[in-house]
């Protein structure tokens, strides 16, 4: 996208330039032709995939962590937690613990699906943003907003745009029109909506740190999602 | 080479070839530049089917400008 930015700008100058100082058609339209091209590669964006092939995959894929929640009758938040091999994790408990466990405890958590953590059980399970955050190539090194803006934005498309902004434990997230929709209510409750599930990964793969989602609020095209990081 | 590369290296192929084919041709209209752009354009993204991020303005630009060259080329002709 920048090289395409930079392309229209070099563009809008050298035509202005050909035009008005060298009066010279051929290098005004290769101006012209330079402006044409950095728009194209600005407006086009590099994922190849189509993108409502993606959404339709993402929401598709809610449907069985829905029906283990339903089943198991969840009613806690989850924890995000940071990547093992590549992949972001979800712990929800499935009994309420007003104490929350720390970081160490919850990321040796035995990989299963009904797993313990200090003797709690719950459901180890694999959200749908987990592999977007991993396709995405999102580098280590990224800031929380870089981080979310790649992924929600520009790799899935499922927001138009994103803020974030951490205080203390406390990290909000802003979404404006949220593309992905979910009417899985277990979900929503327990992992957020999908967007902000996606979000959770994404922050716990920035951060490294688990991540529970807190709560959501839901505001016309503007959704803002609470998480808490947990050290 | 995938979709989107592809889609991007043969646009701009078909652009600056236009303008080195009428430059070499010593063509010094601008509208005939600009309506082989539009044509190259609507090309590319007929063949090629490239997502947007936004709606397409440059198609929509390009459009305007390939009209406005007829509707005056047309007049001229009418008037003259």
């Amino acid at each position: 996208m920048g090289f395409g930015l930079a392309m229209v700008f070099f563009g809008v100058l050298f035509t202005a330039f050909s035009y008005w100082i060298l009066s010279s058609v051929p290098l005004t339209a290769l101006g012209l032709a330079c402006v044409i091209l950095g728009a194209t590669v600005v407006i086009t964006p590099s994922s190849p995939v189509p993108i409502k092939v993606i959404r339709a995959m993402v929401e598709g894929s809610c449907v069985n962590v829905e029906t283990l929640l339903e089943e198991c009758n969840v009613t806690e938040k989850a924890f995000y937690l940071p990547p093992k091999e590549g992949r972001v994790y979800v712990f929800v408990p499935l009994r309420f613990n007003p104490h929350l466990p720390d970081a160490s405890e919850v990321m040796r958590a035995p990989m299963r699906v009904i797993t313990e953590v200090r003797g709690s059980p719950g459901l180890l399970i694999f959200p749908p943003g987990s592999e977007l955050t991993r396709l995405s190539g999102l580098s280590s090194g990224s800031g929380l907003e870089d981080a979310l803006r790649h992924v929600l934005v520009d790799f899935v498309e499922a927001a138009e745009s994103v803020k974030a902004v951490r205080e203390g434990d406390k990290v909000v997230v802003d979404l404006v029109r949220p593309r992905l929709r979910t009417d899985f209510q277990r979900f929503r409750r327990a992992l957020g909506s999908l967007v902000t599930s996606i979000a959770g990964c994404v922050l716990a793969s920035c951060l490294e740190l688990p991540v529970v989602f807190d709560e959501e609020q839901a505001d016309g095209e503007r959704v803002r999602a609470i998480f808490r990081v947990i050290s | 080479m995938d979709k989107h590369k592809a889609y991007v290296v043969s646009l701009a192929s078909l652009l600056f070839s236009t303008v080195v084919g009428l430059a070499a041709l010593k063509e010094a209209r601008l509208d005939v530049y600009v309506s082989l752009f539009t044509v190259s354009y609507f090309v590319t993204l007929t063949v090629f089917h490239p997502r947007r991020r936004v709606p397409d303005v440059v198609g929509v630009a390009l459009f305007i400008a390939f009209s406005l060259i007829v509707a005056f080329k047309v007049a001229d002709i009418l008037l003259w």
